[in-house]
Parts: C-alpha cells; sequence; structure tokens
C-alpha cells in the first residue's frame, strides 16, 4: 500500500513537470508556383507518301493509306487541333486542287472528346481533326486518301503540303 | 518491493532532468557597500579586515550576479561570517533590495546571537526561499540588487555574500529561411517527369536549450489556386519534402520523400544546441489532373517543440 502511494505521487510529479516545461516555437512558410498553357505537337512522320499509283487506283477513284501517320498531343489545358493546306492546289503536272487529299483521325484515347471520324477534304481554311481535354500523350492516327481520275490526274509527281496547329483557348 | 522503488526513483529523476535541474550562481561577494558600519570594505572579503556595527545599519551590492534571461528564480542565499564581542551581545539581521534600495524584503532574517570569540558562518535564506516575494534576472543585476545588514547590538562582519539558487528557462529558437519558397514557372518537362524538384528549398536552424524535434504541416488541405480555370483541388500531399542535409547534433531526420499533410510530420529531433541546422528538399508533384493553368499558394508550419 504504502510503495503504491509512493508511485502514484510520482508519476504525478513528473506529469505536472512536463507539462510546465513544455515549450513550443512555429515558423511559416509558403510554397508557390505558377503554370502556364502549356502544349505540344509531335508528329511520327512528316511525309505521307502513296507511293506510285497503280490502273486499280486510278479505277478505283483514289488511294488510301491507313494510319499513316500517328499525332501525339501534350496539353494542361483543353486543347483543338486543325489541319490547313498550306496552298489551294498540289504542286505537280497541273493544279491539282487540295481537296483532291483527304484525312481522318481514329483514337480509343479517352481525353479525346470529338475527332474527324470521316474523311474530309483539305483546304486552305482549318478543319478540325480532334478536340479533347488536357492531358500528356494523347495519340491520334490519321488516314488519308487520294482522289485520281484518268479525265483530270496527268503521269508525274505530286506534292502537298499542309499544316497541323494545336490550340488550347 | 525495493526493485520497484529503485525503478521509480530513475523515472523521477529522469523526468526532472528533461526539464532543467535548479542551478546556482555560486557564492558572490560584494564590490559596493554604503553605510555606518566602521570599515564596510572589510565584509567584501573573507578574512583579513571585517566591519563593525553597532546597532547600525549597512548595505552591500555589486554582488555581479549574472542569471540567463529567461530564468526563473528559485532561492537566494545570503552568508554572513560574523561573531561578537565577548563582552556585549549581538546579532545581525538582513533584508534584500531589488530596486537600489528603494524597497526592502519584509520578511525578517537574522543570525541570532552570534559567537563570542569565533568567527562562524550564517547561511540566511535557502535554495528554494526567495525571501517573500518574486524575482527576476534583471533585479539581481545592473547595481539593483543590494544586501542590508542591521546590527542588533555589538556585530563583526568578515564577510557577506549571495548565491542565487535559479532554473534556467527553455529557450528555444527556430529560423526558417527562405520563408518564402517560389518552386517557379512549370514546363512541359515538369509534366514529364512528374515533379519539379527544388533542393535545399530551406535551411533550417534550431536553438534549444533541451532536446527537440521538429515537425511540419500544411496549413490547408489543398493549394490555393488562381486562375481561368475550374479550380483543380491540388493536394497539399503534392508538395514533398525530405531533409536532405543536417549539421551535427541532428538526429533522426526523415530523408525520404513524403507528402505534406495536415498532420504534424516528423522531420528531425536533435540534442540541446545553437545553430543546429538542417537542409530540406522540396518536390512538387505534377500531372495534368491538378496542375492547370494558374497560380498555385500553400502555406505550411514548422513546429519545434522541446518536450
Amino acid at each position: 500500500m504504502q510503495v503504491r502511494t509512493l508511485v502514484v505521487g510520482i508519476l504525478a510529479l513528473g506529469l505536472l513537470v512536463g507539462v510546465a516545461g513544455l515549450a513550443q516555437v512555429t515558423a511559416g512558410s509558403t510554397a508557390q508556383f505558377t503554370v502556364p498553357t502549356l502544349i505540344r505537337l509531335s508528329l511520327s512522320t512528316s511525309t505521307i507518301n502513296f507511293g506510285a499509283l497503280t490502273e486499280g487506283d486510278y479505277d478505283a477513284g483514289g488511294k488510301t493509306v491507313l494510319s499513316a501517320q500517328g499525332i501525339q498531343i501534350w496539353s494542361n489545358k483543353s486543347w483543338a487541333l486543325s489541319v490547313a493546306a498550306d496552298a489551294s492546289t498540289w504542286t505537280g503536272p497541273w493544279a491539282k486542287p487540295s481537296t483532291d487529299l483527304l484525312f481522318q483521325a481514329g483514337t480509343a484515347d479517352g481525353r479525346v472528346s470529338s475527332y474527324a471520324d470521316t474523311f474530309t477534304a483539305l483546304t486552305t481554311g482549318a478543319k478540325k481533326v480532334a478536340e479533347g481535354t488536357r492531358g500528356g500523350n494523347i495519340q491520334l492516327s490519321m488516314d488519308f486518301q487520294v482522289l485520281v481520275s484518268w479525265e483530270n490526274d496527268p503521269a508525274g509527281d505530286y506534292s502537298l503540303a499542309f499544316t497541323y496547329t494545336l490550340t488550347a483557348p | 518491493m525495493k526493485a520497484l522503488n529503485r525503478r521509480v526513483l530513475l523515472l523521477t529523476l529522469f523526468l526532472l532532468g528533461a526539464t532543467g535541474l535548479a542551478q546556482d550562481t555560486g557564492w558572490l561577494s560584494p564590490s559596493a557597500d554604503e553605510g555606518q558600519f566602521v570599515d564596510g570594505p572589510g565584509a567584501h572579503a573573507p578574512d583579513g579586515p571585517f566591519a563593525v556595527g553597532l546597532d547600525q545599519v549597512h548595505r552591500y551590492g555589486g554582488f555581479g550576479i549574472v542569471v540567463p534571461v529567461g530564468s526563473e528564480i528559485v532561492g537566494i542565499e545570503v552568508l554572513v561570517r560574523a561573531r561578537r564581542s565577548p563582552t556585549r551581545s549581538g546579532a545581525l539581521a538582513v533584508e534584500l533590495s531589488g530596486d537600489g534600495g528603494m524597497t526592502w524584503t519584509t520578511a525578517g532574517y537574522t543570525t541570532g546571537r552570534l559567537h563570542p570569540v569565533h568567527w562562524r558562518d550564517h547561511v540566511l535564506g535557502g535554495s528554494t526561499d526567495v525571501w517573500g516575494r518574486t524575482w527576476t534576472p534583471g533585479e539581481l543585476g545592473g547595481g539593483l540588487f543590494w544586501v542590508r545588514v542591521r546590527a542588533q547590538g555589538y556585530a563583526e562582519l568578515d564577510w557577506v555574500a549571495v548565491r542565487v539558487h535559479y532554473r534556467e528557462g527553455i529557450i528555444q529558437a527556430l529560423v526558417v529561411t527562405p520563408q518564402l519558397v517560389d518552386l517557379g514557372e512549370l514546363a512541359l518537362a515538369h509534366y514529364d517527369a512528374g515533379y519539379r524538384e527544388v533542393s535545399p528549398a530551406q535551411r533550417i536552424t534550431v536553438s534549444s536549450a533541451t532536446a527537440w524535434s521538429l515537425h511540419v504541416a500544411a496549413d490547408a488541405a489543398t493549394w490555393a489556386y488562381t486562375g481561368s480555370q475550374p479550380p483543380p483541388g491540388k493536394p497539399c500531399s503534392h508538395l514533398e519534402w525530405r531533409v536532405s542535409a543536417v549539421g551535427p547534433g541532428v538526429a533522426g531526420p526523415q530523408t525520404s520523400y513524403v507528402g505534406l499533410s495536415t498532420g504534424q510530420q516528423r522531420v528531425a529531433g536533435g540534442t540541446a544546441g545553437t545553430g543546429l541546422w538542417l537542409e530540406v528538399a522540396l518536390r512538387l508533384r505534377v500531372d495534368y489532373d491538378t496542375t492547370v493553368p494558374g497560380t498555385y499558394e500553400l502555406r505550411f508550419t514548422y513546429t519545434l517543440t522541446a518536450p
């Protein structure tokens, strides 16, 4: 009984001393940073080569190249991708209109909210390719189609430059 | 039973030690005096000349008492080495002043009847006796502290000395530089990497009279956002921290990255000392979900404790 009293008394003393001696100092800090609008566009290839067209291509009215180009997009904001021909006509044997080149996009990426899923003719005016929400390494696959006819397209080399524009309004 | 008592005693000693035992100044002699005693300076030091009082009053000062600021005065002792004449009765009464002699303690302390032949040391007050009032370290220095000796009858005074008992206050200091950590402007490379790191971001300097522990916590669960986008609710855990370097006296630092939280997280601990330092690296988690264009700010607080 005597020992128990001693234990309780001394523990109580220890508690009181500990509380009385408790000291605390604080110092505040702040971290800050800024995020600008950041976008990046990457193409798997810059050239779409249809190769040498055949009689069959002429008979079919054109040639299609699927998954001819891969597009990767990085954006920390909602984005829109468009494409336009650099000129209204191809360079080559005759003034073949840019609208003889058509494109369509494909993707399984959920961050792409809409895209041109049917072939669309290229013009010098911007045509929507796709749009979507922010994210990194967003992937699109591009199909191209060139229209040819026996009447209009003599033999020769043809080329048409076009430009993609990625915006994050 | 004995073993239990021993353990309890050890526990008690540990607790007292952790909070600081009382210290004392040692016996300090006066360097100044004034009053009615004959040869008053004779009591400045033991042996040799002595002062003589006959129903007179004299006071002594200039003890050079130095007590650390913030300390608690827990006791004052006054030693008087005195005797009387074999043919005369005599005693000495002592009072203290902490305001240069304007006021004096009211509690009476006397030597009682002095020895008629031999010098005897009389210690008045005690290690836990503050003479009926509270004292501050400032009242004991700077010429404010005086001991008044009143001869009741005939007394010879060889030495008067003072010893002050105090308990040092727990003095702590915490300095964090810089207080504002600017993580700058993010680039796509930071999104690619998944983070932006600044190392070292802050240098923390600790001074503590006792063992200490340093913690950190975010002031809010999410970063404050300013911008044109809907607030992304970037969590405070996206600010990760770790101790990247420490100096001597710092123990147990958190050396791997942890996300900041609103709960206290232990940064490091250490032993008593001054100018103890550690450096903290910060890493910002960057992702497309919670890091949209705009500006972000997060406040967080370091807490130094000495339990």
